[in-house]
């Protein structure tokens, strides 16, 4: 991954464009959406199981009939914890650099905006490689040069991953969890745990066009790039057609999931500029309002 | 169905090899392809899905497999090439293609319009045996001086495409009635017999009533070819050196015009290609005028007549060729006592060499080397006879070349064999003999002159004298006045010119189409032939005569094993083949012939072409269900 001039001109384009959109306040720029710590009511959110049930809203309920839980704002220094999936899936089709320019570009704006932010890297062998929390614009290159030092390699095992990065995090914040989400295993345990402790996540799932409609044709022994596991298969039309269905709808669950649990959920396509994708998370306010 | 392609005994074992080939193929293992992708547990849970067709997924490769097979199966089928076999509707059909002289006129069509009517009759041949049906047989015949058929009866197209391609048409006349007897006997005894001509029909009409006459019974057709009547040919040319003066000769050429209108040609005039004579003629519609050319004088012995420019639809006939007599001096042995007679007559031939021995002198051996021998009144033992032809005059005793019968005192010649090459120009009559011998003929003697049925001249033409001619006069010269008659002379010339084997007359040439006799040399068992277009062939001696028959006009070469060749001229000189008006329809009792029908069935006995289709659409299939990913 080269980060160079022109990319860090593209960041400080991104935090201006983000300044305008968003005013912060006091020493910390924003306010940290937590829910029952703060004293200001800011919304309303559907209950999901897992919720600390001293924060339903039972006046809501004895009127609507409907389980809605009360958020208030906090104010204190906002940690971002940008947990980078670097597991050998992601090495196909570009998604690991896509991911670490999206990784760069999140991190130099929640540094500019005086945000304790620290990069939690996990798969494979990156496991206990994170970037303690840092503050401040100059940080950017300390990003840089960790990001760059990342290997990809190894299995997603992304529940063990968040449940080590929780027990492991004392301070709560925003979870911004950048992965292609591949894991046997599931995604659902470990977006859960985060909830469960509190930290905000967010969901930014890299997404390719060639890995959802691959165009592989004929007999193939395909190999799982992380497990290593291989099958030998005859590969048709109505097959390419069925995986093409297959992995829409694991994407569509992934979407659904979070929705249900109002866990913002970005797909990164690899094929949109990542810039794109950071402008569309802050105008749709789901991120870092 | 019969097979007719590749045997078994080769598709066997090819079938066995392919399909060990395909099945080796089929059980072994192809290496996959191997690829990385970045979540296999999407590719499980898609394939399992399919898991429960495992089992049609095992038979669709053995179908695969099965398609190979029949691919297999269809093209070695292709390459055993069967055929439909027969049913009871064929038809025997003998195709009757003219191959004659008059076939070789440029006015057959095709391209450019300049195409030979053989080639016309070969076009059409071929179209109707594509129309045959699959169960007709047919065979070819080709018919020129000598028919004869060109394969036999076969169902095979292909067997009789390859005849019709090559019959090829020679330079003699075609024997319209032997053609439909060969063709009938053929047909004799088979199916709904056919029989199709293809020609010109410029054929003799009691020679076509013959033919049609043996071919009873057989339903006869007629496909005629050509277009124009065209044509003015030299029908006739000879050739013959003056006895005088053999450095001089003539020539007689008869040239006739089949043109419905006058017309006028120059005739040429080549000896060995050098010009001699060229004159142009006018000819009157289907005029026929004869040309002598005396007193033409040069070197060479092959002389070419050309109708230089006739632009006829038959060049064949517009050269004849002929050969001059060869001249050169006879050696001959005059064994006398001294006749002055004698003497002075042999004094008027320029051509002899005369040598004089007295008839003690005799020496047998010595006579070989002399072309003939005069014995005059001396007869020699029998066991000391001339080795070479002899001419006695008054034999006695036991060893005179014809057996005594006796003697008769002044005989009147009563009979004479007119043509014998001794008589030419010669008259017996009133010849005073005081007496004469008579001779007892044997088989093969000729009586040249008689008495009363008594012969006194005699000869042999070889025939039981080792080959040598002889001539025997049964009187004495002194004692008839034969010495003071004009014949005499001219009786010694032809004696001598016979012995030569030069009759002196005009030297026509031989006709193309008819057996040749040609004269062999003594023990000659066969003589090489080389006709004009180089072909070589051995014609067997029998009798002294080698039989041959010459397909082709122009010079010939004549050989014996060892001995010196000589040269011979043949000419198609036949009026009626020259005549080459077609004819457009043929009447037979009446009715014209007709034209020959397709076969009742449209189905082609060849089966191969659909094999390979099959196989070609099996592959279609079988591509388009692999592209499917039906058949894998």
């Amino acid at each position: 991954m080269d980060f160079d001039e022109s990319f860090l001109k593209k960041l400080e384009y991104l935090y201006v464009v983000a300044k305008k959109v968003f005013v912060g306040r006091l020493r910390a720029e924003r306010r940290s959406r937590k829910t029952g710590s703060g004293v200001e009511f800011a919304d309303h959110r559907n209950y999901a199981a897992g919720d600390d049930l001293r924060y339903l809203d039972w006046s809501v309920y004895g009127r609507l009939d409907k389980l809605l839980l009360r958020l208030f704002e906090e104010e204190e220094d906002l940690h971002i914890y940008l947990l980078l999936d670097a597991s050998a899936s992601m090495r196909s089709n570009g998604k690991l650099d896509y991911a670490e320019r999206l990784c760069a570009a999140l991190a130099y704006i929640g540094l500019a905006k005086l945000d304790r932010v620290s990069i939690v890297p996990f798969g494979g062998g990156a496991e206990g490689e994170r970037m303690p929390p840092t503050r401040g614009k100059a940080q950017i290159f300390k990003v840089f040069q960790f990001l760059t030092a990342l290997e990809p390699r190894g299995a997603t095992e992304l529940s063990r991953a968040l449940e080590s990065f929780v027990h492991q995090t004392k301070r709560r914040g925003l979870a911004i969890v950048i992965s292609d989400f591949y894991d046997p295993a599931g995604y659902e345990e470990g977006l859960n745990l985060l909830r469960y402790h509190r930290f905000e996540p967010t969901v930014l799932q890299v997404w390719s066009e060639a890995e959802a409609k691959p165009t592989l044709r004929g007999d193939l022994e395909l190999v799982d790039v992380e497990s290593g596991e291989s099958r030998e298969v005859t590969v048709s039309e109505r097959q390419l057609a069925a995986f093409a269905r297959a992995h829409a709808e694991y994407c569509a669950r992934l979407e659904t999931f979070c929705g249900g649990r109002a866990i913002p959920y970005y797909r990164a396509d690899v094929a949109i500029p990542f810039e794109d994708l950071v402008l569309r998370m802050f105008r749709e306010g789901g991120f870092l309002s | 169905v019969i097979v007719s392609g590749a045997p078994l005994s080769v598709l066997g074992p090819a079938l066995a090899v392919g399909a060990s080939a395909l099945v080796a193929l089929y059980l072994l293992k192809l290496r996959r392809r191997r690829l990385e992708v970045p979540f296999a547990d999407l590719w499980r849970r898609v394939l399992s899905e399919s898991q429960s067709t495992a089992l049609w997924k095992k038979l669709r490769r053995l179908v695969s497999l099965a398609v190979q097979l029949i691919l297999l199966l269809l093209l070695l089928g292709a390459l055993a090439d069967p055929r439909l076999a027969a049913s009871q509707h064929g038809r025997s059909i003998v195709f009757v293609v003219d191959t004659s002289a008059s076939m070789q006129a440029l006015d057959g069509g095709g391209s450019g319009g300049s195409g030979t009517r053989l080639a016309a009759a070969q076009h059409e041949a071929q179209r109707l045996i594509r129309t045959l049906a699959g169960d007709d047989e047919a065979m070819v015949v080709a018919m020129n001086a000598r028919p004869a058929p060109v394969g036999g009866m076969t169902r095979d197209d292909r067997e009789l495409s390859h005849a019709i391609d090559g019959l090829r048409a020679d330079d003699t006349a075609a024997d319209i009635a032997r053609a439909l007897e060969l063709a009938a006997d053929a047909l004799r005894g088979r199916a709904r017999p056919t029989l199709v001509l293809l020609g010109d029909g410029a054929w003799d009409p009691a020679e076509l009533a013959r033919g049609v006459r043996a071919a009873a019974g057989v339903d006869l057709r007629y496909v005629p070819v050509g277009a124009s009547g065209d044509n003015v040919g030299i029908t006739a040319f000879a050739v013959r050196r003056y006895q005088a003066n053999q450095t001089a000769y003539e020539v007689l050429i008869e040239v006739q015009s089949f043109r419905p209108q006058p017309s006028a040609v120059t005739l040429q005039l080549q000896q060995d290609g050098e010009v001699v004579e060229s004159q142009k003629l006018t000819l009157a519609a289907g005029a026929r005028v004869q040309r002598l050319y005396p007193d033409l004088a040069g070197d060479g012995a092959r002389l070419v007549a050309t109708l230089t420019d006739a632009h006829d639809a038959l060049p064949l006939d517009d050269t004849a060729y002929a050969l001059l007599p060869e001249r050169r001096k006879q050696k001959v042995l005059l064994v006398s006592s001294g006749d002055l007679f004698l003497e002075g007559a042999l004094l008027l031939d320029e051509n002899v060499d005369v040598d004089k021995i007295a008839p003690a002198a005799w020496d047998a051996a010595a006579t070989a080397k002399y072309d003939a021998v005069i014995l005059d009144g001396f007869t020699p033992p029998a066991s000391a006879r001339p080795r070479t032809h002899a001419l006695w005059l008054n034999p006695q005793g036991d060893g005179a070349p014809f057996t005594l019968r006796g003697s008769v005192d002044g005989p009147v010649i009563t009979e004479t064999t007119a043509n014998h090459p001794l008589m030419r120009w010669v008259a017996l009559k009133d010849l005073n003999i005081a007496k004469a011998s008579t001779f007892a003929l044997a088989p093969g003697d000729v009586a040249v002159a008689s008495s009363f049925k008594q012969p006194i001249i005699a000869a042999n033409d070889g025939r039981g004298h080792d080959g040598k001619k002889t001539v025997a006069f049964g009187f004495e010269l002194q004692r008839s006045d034969l010495p003071l008659r004009v014949a005499f002379p001219i009786l010694l010339i032809n004696a001598l010119d016979w012995f030569a084997g030069s009759d002196g007359g005009l030297l026509a040439s031989y006709a193309t189409g008819r057996s040749w006799r040609l004269p062999a040399p003594p023990g000659a068992t066969s003589l090489g032939v080389q006709a004009p277009d180089g072909e070589r062939a051995e014609a067997p001696v029998h009798d002294g005569r080698a039989s041959y028959l010459g397909r082709h006009v122009g010079f010939y070469r004549v050989q014996a094993s060892g001995g010196p060749a000589r040269q011979l001229a043949a000419n198609l000189a036949d009026a009626h083949e020259s005549a080459i008006a077609p004819n457009r329809t043929l009447t037979v009792n009446g009715k014209p012939l007709p034209p020959p029908e397709p076969g009742r069935l449209g189905v082609r006995r060849e089966i191969w072409g659909y094999l390979v289709l099959a196989a070609l659409l099996l592959a279609l299939i079988e591509w388009w269900t692999y592209n499917r990913r039906v058949t894998v």
